[in-house]
């Protein structure tokens, strides 16, 4: 073909439009990363997080995060002011000399704990005109002192400090002086992400196994045995497995509520009724390993039988060898459809430390508190490995879901 | 449809080893039994339709895996049984709980609602009031009353642990006042008598002339009666004032003579009148239909846009010139790997009416702030731009498989002959490729008419529609307003909700009698 000046504008304009698309892609999970890292749980910001932190992911891994929050006290007007950063009393005369007695806030196990103390001038709005270069605190354990050096004022957990900071000329558009100081906190992992991370590769593990069994089973005897009644039983398949669990929830609850009381391990709140409650979604992937079955020719699996296998091995030596690329698809849609499953499990698991990911992700965002920093981080770390697997897995999966059961 | 390739059957039983026969039998002999105890547990809490139930599986799975001439059936057996539980079952269900009354006013049955009334008591005329002394007996409880008029004293016979859940009688015995078995107790904490206030309703004090006293008051027992006798037309007569209350098993409330409703109400059978209400009733009807509506458009438009979208990024991938195809291939497809869950999360986010980034993008562009939250059509908006970025992946999968079957000399003949690109794609490409997907465009029709997830995490089916009774939401899409009306309204409407449901397994059965047409099932191996 001639390549003409015309077709290289074609080519560059397909760019163009495949590179505008994926920006619109791509853009949404970048902005996951960045609430990710940003202070608080603030949704306003810059897509580089202006501050960045890593106590969202701290509390993703269930690790306690000691950090500190700005303050400032005014100055104007004062001899001194007195407060409590979290590492002790701090009296803070207006001539820049401070003191300050260790009476920690929190529990020794989260020390060091970190503060600073510097003087700022605020403008009319408070807005920082100036500030001056921070004095660095840090408290520990008194054995543990020689650990910091001279850039920082230590502090033992029962001792004393004071110094001196310098104060600098107001600047002329300044209308506050102010201390500002960091105050010392620790954030402790509220909801448990890495149980809600186990419990759903649990669950979604042992029902993509199980659905896998069954599937492959059940396609075997479909597609190759012959039985009574099986096209209408496949028909009525087909429009079972149009019927989403959502459609009734309620008869699935008092179901499960009835079982629970027969047998232990179908109550409520168990993982091991989710699963069961799971295999309800069996058709839909007979038909995918059906469709696959009949592309394999039952030459050999003739040959066996006539050699005197029985039915089973045939299945089980020749027949699923040879399907190896479907069981393989079949596994990873079933896994990851269970992992992004969020209905039954909202409605069969109540306890927190029971939750699967797509029940507990929720917590994070409730009408009152919106806590999308913990969301994110948690979001990305549970995200990341399925969108993985996923991708890896993509090249079975363009040839795997057009080779459904049904062929127009 | 018998298979002529079909493999021999039945297994030569004779050609397995005896102790293969005997460990089967065991096998199998061993879950029956363990399924016959579940049938016994069943029988014995007073449920005998899920005993029967239980026991028609047990019989079928010992015959199945038993005789050899049911062999093909185990291949299936656990998988349809799986399908019958959960989802042939509750879909029987659903459709029984519509003609009925169920809701949380509704909750108990006949029996249940009238043994309620049956256990009312009331403290009679002239009957004295006993003050209850608690005393700990290790981790027992020792119930002693005394009289506040006389000042008897009565002590229980014995202690009790105060952990049961049923109604239990204890009998007493006059005791003095330093009785010694009292003096060596622990008089139990000022809290105790709150602490076990639960336990104490369910205690029935029997004084040694046979006299029953209840608990009145957190710390009082009094002489009591029951306060309703049943007669024999079924009628509850009320023994402190006479007055009569009879059971209304159409409205499935107990009255009283006026016509006055009391709680609790127990489930009846309604037959068509939650149907009718729906196709009658203003605050239903109209909603009703505005969902319905919506729900077709949203399922229509997302197909179509997921196509459009997809099959548009499909084509342009799949062409060579392109370098890079593979990684435009999968970062085009990352919306469909990552979980929805997150994804949803991260549009509420963006489309943060104050602080979301798309409002202040279009506030610094055009000077616009849309409402995302309370204005229906843009909420709508917002919902059909998420779901078109979370499905057309899945298009573009199906779209690239498709397009690769497709044979390149089509392309090169119209070539020769001065077709154009978008001739070509009208005249070949999508009269190819739409027959062989038009199965799988019906198939996400009715994956996108039941999209739950994407309305319950984006808006939880809000703004609500004004006017609407029970309460329903602008953007509910039909499964979205059965799951309100069972578990968010006031009064957790499980039939109304069961009503619905009924309406949408309708519809998805003609979407599902229209995919069976299309698509042509065919089974059994293919002649080469």
């Amino acid at each position: 073909m001639i390549k003409t000046r015309e077709h290289k504008a074609r080519v560059i304009g397909a760019h163009l439009v495949l590179i505008v698309f994926l920006a619109f892609v791509i853009y949404p999970l970048a902005y996951l990363v960045s609430v990710s890292f940003r202070t608080g749980h603030t949704l306003v910001d810059t897509i580089i997080p202006s501050n960045p932190t890593l106590e969202h992911w701290y509390l993703a891994f269930e690790q306690p995060y000691v950090g500190m929050n700005p303050q400032k006290k005014d100055l104007d007007g004062v001899d001194s002011v007195t407060f409590n950063n979290a590492l002790g009393d701090v009296t803070f005369n207006a001539d820049g000399r401070w003191t300050l007695t260790a009476n920690p806030r929190v529990e020794a196990e989260y020390f060091p704990l970190r503060s600073y103390l510097s003087i700022g001038f605020l403008d009319g709005v408070g807005r920082v005109v100036a500030s001056t270069e921070p004095v660095h605190l840090v408290l520990d354990q008194a054995d543990q002192a020689s650990r910091y050096g001279d850039e920082v004022v230590f502090i033992a957990a029962d001792g004393q400090a004071s110094g001196q900071l310098t104060m600098p000329e107001r600047p002329a558009e300044a209308t506050r002086t102010t201390v500002q100081y960091g105050n010392a906190y620790v954030a402790k992992p509220t909801f448990p992400v890495l149980s809600w991370l186990m419990n759903t590769i649990k669950v979604a593990g042992i029902s993509a196994i199980l659905i896998l069994l069954l599937s492959t089973t059940s396609a075997y005897a479909f597609g190759r045995l012959p039985f009574k009644g099986k096209g209408p039983m496949l028909k009525s398949l087909l429009v079972i497995q149009m019927f989403p669990n959502t459609l009734f929830l309620v008869a699935l609850y008092l179901l499960f509520d009835k079982l629970g009381s027969f047998v232990d391990f179908l109550a409520l709140n168990t993982h091991s009724a989710l699963i069961i409650g799971y295999m309800g979604g069996l058709a839909l992937n007979i038909f995918m390993v059906i469709g696959y079955f009949d592309t394999i020719d039952p030459a050999m699996e003739e040959s066996a039988a006539i050699d005197g296998a029985t039915p089973f091995q045939t299945f089980y030596k020749i027949l699923l060898p040879l399907s190896v690329p479907i069981l393989a698809v079949v596994f990873i849609l079933a896994f990851i459809g269970f992992v992004n499953e969020f209905p039954l499990a909202s409605v069969i698991i109540s306890d927190l430390d029971k939750m699967t990911l797509a029940v507990g992700a929720q917590q994070y965002i409730q009408d009152q508190s919106q806590l999308w920093g913990d969301f994110a981080a948690a979001a990305v770390l549970s995200g990341v490995p399925i969108t993985i697997v996923f991708l890896i897995a993509q090249r079975f999966l363009v040839g795997g879901l057009t080779s459904g059961g049904v062929k127009g | 449809m018998a298979n002529q390739n079909a493999i021999p059957m039945v297994p030569q039983s004779a050609a397995q080893g005896g102790w293969k026969l005997r460990l089967q039998r065991g096998i199998v002999g061993a879950i029956s039994l363990f399924f016959m105890y579940i049938v016994l547990v069943m029988y014995s809490q007073g449920e005998p339709l899920f005993a029967v139930v239980m026991l028609l599986f047990t019989t079928a799975f010992a015959y199945i895996f038993l005789f050899d001439r049911a062999y093909v059936w185990r291949y299936v057996f656990s998988g349809l049984a799986g399908m019958m539980l959960f989802i042939v079952f509750p879909i029987l269900y659903t459709l029984g709980i519509g003609f009925t009354n169920y809701s949380n006013l509704h909750l108990i049955s006949f029996e249940q609602a009238q043994s309620y009334f049956l256990n009312q008591t009331y403290a009679a005329e002239g009957g004295s009031n006993y003050d209850l002394v608690l005393y700990e007996d290790g981790p027992d409880y020792l119930i002693s009353v005394e009289n506040e008029d006389t000042g008897a004293t009565f002590v229980a016979t014995d202690a009790v642990p105060m952990t049961h859940t049923d109604n239990i009688t204890l009998e007493l015995e006059a005791s003095g006042p330093l009785d010694s078995t009292l003096a060596n107790l622990q008089p139990a904490p000022r809290n105790a008598a709150i602490k076990l206030r639960s336990e104490l309703d369910r205690v029935m004090l029997v004084l040694p002339d046979g006299t029953e006293l209840m608990k009145s008051r957190l710390t009082q027992f009094s002489t009591t009666y029951p306060l309703y006798e049943l007669y024999d037309n079924g009628n509850l007569v009320n023994q402190q004032d006479g007055s009569v209350i009879s059971p209304n098993f159409e409205a499935g409330y107990f009255e009283d003579e006026n016509g006055q409703r009391l709680n609790p109400g127990f489930t009846v059978n309604v037959g068509f009148d939650n149907i009718k209400r729906v196709l009658t009733d203003k605050g239903m009807f109209d909603p009703f239909v505005q969902i319905f509506t919506w729900t077709m458009l949203f399922s229509a438009f997302t197909v179509v846009a997921t196509f459009i979208i997809g099959v548009t990024l499909a084509s342009l991938v799949q062409w060579e010139p392109i370098r890079g195809r593979a990684l435009y291939q999968l970062l085009l497809i990352l919306p469909y790997a990552l979980p929805s869950f997150i994804s949803i999360m991260i549009f509420k986010a963006l489309f943060n009416q104050n602080f979301g980034e798309i409002n202040y993008i279009l506030e610094s562009l055009f000077g616009i702030a849309p409402n995302w939250n309370s204005n229906p059509n843009t909420t709508r908006a917002m919902i059909l731009f998420v779901n078109t970025w979370l499905g057309y992946p899945y298009m573009f999968i199906l779209c690239l498989g498709m397009l690769q079957s497709i044979p390149k000399d089509l392309y090169e003949a119209s070539g020769l002959e001065g077709s154009g690109l978008f001739n070509n794609f009208f005249r070949i490409t999508l009269p190819l490729i739409l027959k062989p997907l038009l199965p799988l465009l019906i198939a996400s029709f009715a994956f996108n008419f039941n999209n739950f997830v994407l309305i319950e995490l984006l808006t939880k089916g809000g703004p609500i529609i004004i006017g609407s009774n029970p309460q329903a939401g602008e953007t509910d899409l039909l499964v979205n307003y059965a799951y309100r009306l069972a578990f968010r309204g006031d009064t957790q409407d499980f039939a109304l909700a069961s009503t619905i449901s009924t309406f949408i397994f309708m519809i998805v059965a003609v979407i599902a009698f229209l995919y069976l047409k299309v698509a042509k099932v065919e089974v059994g191996v293919k002649k080469h």
